[in-house]
């Protein structure tokens, strides 16, 4: 038994499964050609199925109900509804699981990533969608792969899905897909995060601690240590405050402005959301009271080489402390560890970066001598934390100034994350 | 600020006109609307913002003169009571004019976007320079420049959102924006060294509108419209009624300085394209807008209607002076206006069509005789 089906099961307490369980395992058990079974079926796949059918029959009580036109219903009820059908699934898909990995088959795919999936993508759908695409969903696990309604009703999945795409890529032509004053569009966002957010579980699989460090409003600059050859880090430190936060947020990240003048870079880091890292564009946001992210080290922090790993460099000259001094934002000290071994740098190639007009040209393992398999970050295990805030009283403003103050606190924040470091490292067991 | 205009709402809470009171920023020299009658002069008249403004401006009664300028003499009888003058800007009647009608007002609309930049430097920069200097000798009260936010230049490093203090970095080489930095220029140096003259420069987003020709509609012209690959900058723009309004209150206004003036509202060009109904042609940057450019060099093509910079990074002008100190706000937001302009377009493309509404007195009882019911169609009543 796997620790994540343990948790399931507490959650649900389905007699029916508990009971039926035990006969469908040992069928499968003498015979792990399921599917020879199911095509002949004698005596002992009868048998199987019989159990199947009584599984089956239990759920398909409250189908009744759903005949009715589901517009009538009040918007309560369909959310209930639909929140019964994802149970129903979820078992179903539990059970689905279950007899696959007794077969073994798929023993990759776990419950808990399955059910998170589905949750997810759900999420995205109309509730009338939703229901139709759960009651299918449903019909189509408990059914034979033989009956044709199984592929009727996944053709229906796959039509809903494509239609939902299809309607949204006909406003972006149409050009009535909304964007902010600073270009985040929200549904390029949300058609980007699934990609993000496998990179966030699987690749990275990033650990985030202390998230709640993270105010649920209000202005609050977020300060982190900038590593990595390509800024992988923002893209995690986003996805962090998004996916684990109470009240989730949208981070932007101020970016530098050679990524401003890179084709399709450019639009995607605007779109998704970033702004180009300047002391207007970053009081304005503050003042606007939004969620603002700095990576002070810049351009020394991300293109320094792997033996200076985890070593923080320079923090500018503490433009971000000045910024949240006037605005009173709180500063929130992040500390990531893992972005430094994605890309070892192990030695730069100025000369031709300044031939390229580009900030860095690392050579890392990978990187020239196999093309575009170098962009590929190594897999390492990554962990976020976020420090403790350090708010300013009503006389910071006034001092906002001063350059000892600033340069002072700059200094604290650097110190703040380096100690944080040092000791997430020392905790750390592996890199990958 | 927010602070001090409740402790006033708290001092007198029950006044004949509070909410008005309240509304009003309290900045320290917010312009105050003048209640003198106004003699305005509009230099470039015959031009379409000459003409509309001088239209706008015909209705209000507090102006009691209304005289245009210019070289080209402007259609006749679409005025009411505006005054027109055959006469050259940089001509040096322009002083006797200016203290004869004891102008007090001028709204300087005289530049013109040629190919010819001997014409451009001649009639634009040169002409800007003695309308400027003619109204500091005579005591003209107020001068209304039009100017453009492409003067901060579209630089990689501009925040996303340019105040007016920025910078003026636009590189004068394209044939639009060129007259505007180098009258700008010249306008900054010339309001250091008379500071009672009022001298407002308005600096309008891209303008678009039904019946305005500009840099942007020319853009948007044809079906395919060429983009630069892998950029997708967001662009600003303006109504043209609202472009008009900004002068009105320029006018009724003592501003002074420049000031952004936009829709609210912030929109990618891409989008801006597909919501006109056209279709983005990406083109690789560095290969062919060169050819491109060459090729509207020569006599035959259009002149380029935007120049690469202005199609690939931020030029996004803040308008927060404009709402507070300039007291303007835009009546048609940014999705407003391009649809508005793609409206028109799509209208114009009909308008050739005669639809026969004017059937004549012997046709219509013809028809009459044989309809029973002879309504008029709901879709034409107004």
């Amino acid at each position: 038994m796997r620790p994540e089906d343990s948790v399931l099961e507490s959650s649900e307490a389905e007699e029916p499964i508990q009971t039926a369980r035990p006969p469908k395992r040992r069928c499968l058990a003498t015979t792990s050609r399921g599917k020879a079974c199911r095509v002949a079926p004698l005596a002992d796949a009868d048998f199987c199925r019989a159990h199947f059918r009584k599984l089956e029959l239990e759920p398909e009580a409250p189908p009744e109900p759903e005949a009715e036109p589901e517009t009538a219903r009040p918007a309560g009820d369909q959310e209930a509804l639909v929140q019964e059908l994802l149970h129903q699934v979820e078992r179903l898909v539990k059970l689905t699981l279950t007899r696959l990995h007794g077969s073994g088959l798929l023993t990759a795919i776990s419950v808990r990533d399955v059910t998170h999936a589905l949750r997810e993508s759900l999420g995205r759908l109309l509730p009338t969608m939703q229901f139709d695409v759960l009651r299918l969903l449903r019909d189509s696990l408990q059914s034979d792969y033989l009956d044709l309604d199984t592929w009727r009703g996944l053709a229906y999945v796959i039509r809903s899905a494509f239609e939902a795409r299809m309607e949204e890529t006909r406003a972006r032509f149409a050009g009535t897909v909304p964007t902010d004053e600073y270009g985040l569009d929200y549904a390029f966002y949300e058609a980007v995060r699934p990609i993000v957010s496998f990179v966030y579980r699987h690749w990275f699989r990033v650990e985030t601690t202390g998230v709640e460090n993270v105010p649920a409003d209000g202005a609050c600059l977020l300060v982190a240590n900038h590593s990595g050859v390509l800024p992988w880090d923002g893209v995690m430190l986003s996805e962090a405050i998004w996916d684990k936060h109470p009240q989730p947020r949208h981070a932007r990240l101020l970016f530098l402005k050679w990524f401003a003048t890179i084709p399709f870079i450019a639009p995607f880091l605007s779109k998704t959301g970033q702004v180009l890292a300047c002391p207007e564009n970053g009081r304005r946001l503050l003042n606007q009271g939004q969620l603002v992210g700095v990576f002070p080290e810049g351009v020394k922090g991300i293109g320094k080489l792997y033996k200076d790993r985890y070593r923080l460099a320079r923090f500018g000259r503490g433009g971000f402390t000045r910024l949240a001094m006037e605005t009173r934002a709180p500063i929130v000290p992040v500390a990531i560890v893992g972005a430094e071994e994605t890309y070892p740098a192990l030695y730069k190639l100025d000369f031709v970066a300044k031939l390229l007009g580009l900030p860095y040209l690392p050579v890392t393992p990978t990187f020239p001598w196999l093309g575009l398999l170098g962009f590929l970050p190594l897999p390492t295990k990554w962990h976020i934390h976020f420090c403790k805030p350090i708010r300013f009283n009503e006389r910071a403003p006034s001092r906002a100034e001063d350059y000892l103050v600033v340069s002072l606190l700059t200094e604290r924040v650097r110190s703040i994350i380096q100690s944080a470091l040092n000791e997430m490292l020392r905790r750390r067991r592996s890199v990958f | 600020m927010s602070e001090a205009t409740a402790q006033e709402a708290a001092k007198k809470p029950k006044m004949t006109t509070p909410r008005r009171k309240a509304r009003r920023p309290t900045v320290p020299h917010a312009p105050r609307a003048r209640s003198v009658t106004r003699r305005i002069m509009i230099t470039g008249l015959a031009g379409y913002w000459g003409t509309r403004l001088a239209l706008r401006l015909e209705q209000d009664p507090r102006y009691e003169l209304i005289l245009g300028v210019d070289t080209q003499v402007p259609t006749a009888g679409q005025f009411s009571r505006t005054e027109f003058l055959g006469l050259d800007v940089k001509s040096p009647m322009l002083l006797d004019v200016l203290t004869a009608q004891r102008i007090d007002t001028v709204v300087h609309l005289n530049i013109v976007h040629s190919r010819d930049k001997e014409r451009m430097l001649d009639n634009n920069v040169l002409g800007t320079r003695h309308v400027l200097a003619a109204c500091a000798e005579v005591g003209v009260k107020k001068l209304i420049l039009k100017s453009s936010t492409g003067v901060y230049g579209a630089l990689a490093d501009n925040p996303n959102f340019l105040p007016e203090s920025w910078p003026l970095r636009g590189r004068p080489y394209h044939p639009y924006f060129r007259s505007y930095v180098e009258v700008e220029k010249y306008a900054s140096e010339f309001l250091g060294r008379h500071p009672d003259l009022k001298l407002s420069i308005l600096r309008f987003a891209s303008i678009l509108g039904p019946t305005a020709d500009t840099a942007l509609s020319r853009y948007l012209r044809d079906r395919m419209v060429p983009t630069i690959l892998g950029f997708d900058p967001l662009y600003q723009v303006t109504h043209e009624e609202d472009v008009l309004g900004a002068f009105c209150r320029a006018v009724e206004t003592d501003f002074h300085g420049p000031v952004n003036i936009a829709a609210d509202g912030v929109l990618y060009l891409h989008r801006i394209i597909r919501m006109a109904g056209r279709t983005p042609l990406p083109i690789v940057t560095g290969l062919s807008f060169p050819i491109l450019n060459t090729l509207a060099s020569l006599p035959l093509m259009p002149l380029p209607p935007i120049e690469i910079d202005y199609l690939r990074y931020l030029w996004v002008a803040d308008t927060a002076k404009m709402r507070e100190e300039f007291g303007f706000h835009p009546r048609f937001s940014a999705e407003e206006t391009v649809k508005d302009f793609a409206t028109a377009r799509r209208v114009q493309r009909f308008a050739g069509q005669d639809d026969s509404s004017e059937l004549g007195e012997y046709a219509s009882s013809v028809l009459r005789d044989i309809l029973e019911d002879p309504e008029e169609d709901e879709l034409h009543a107004p």
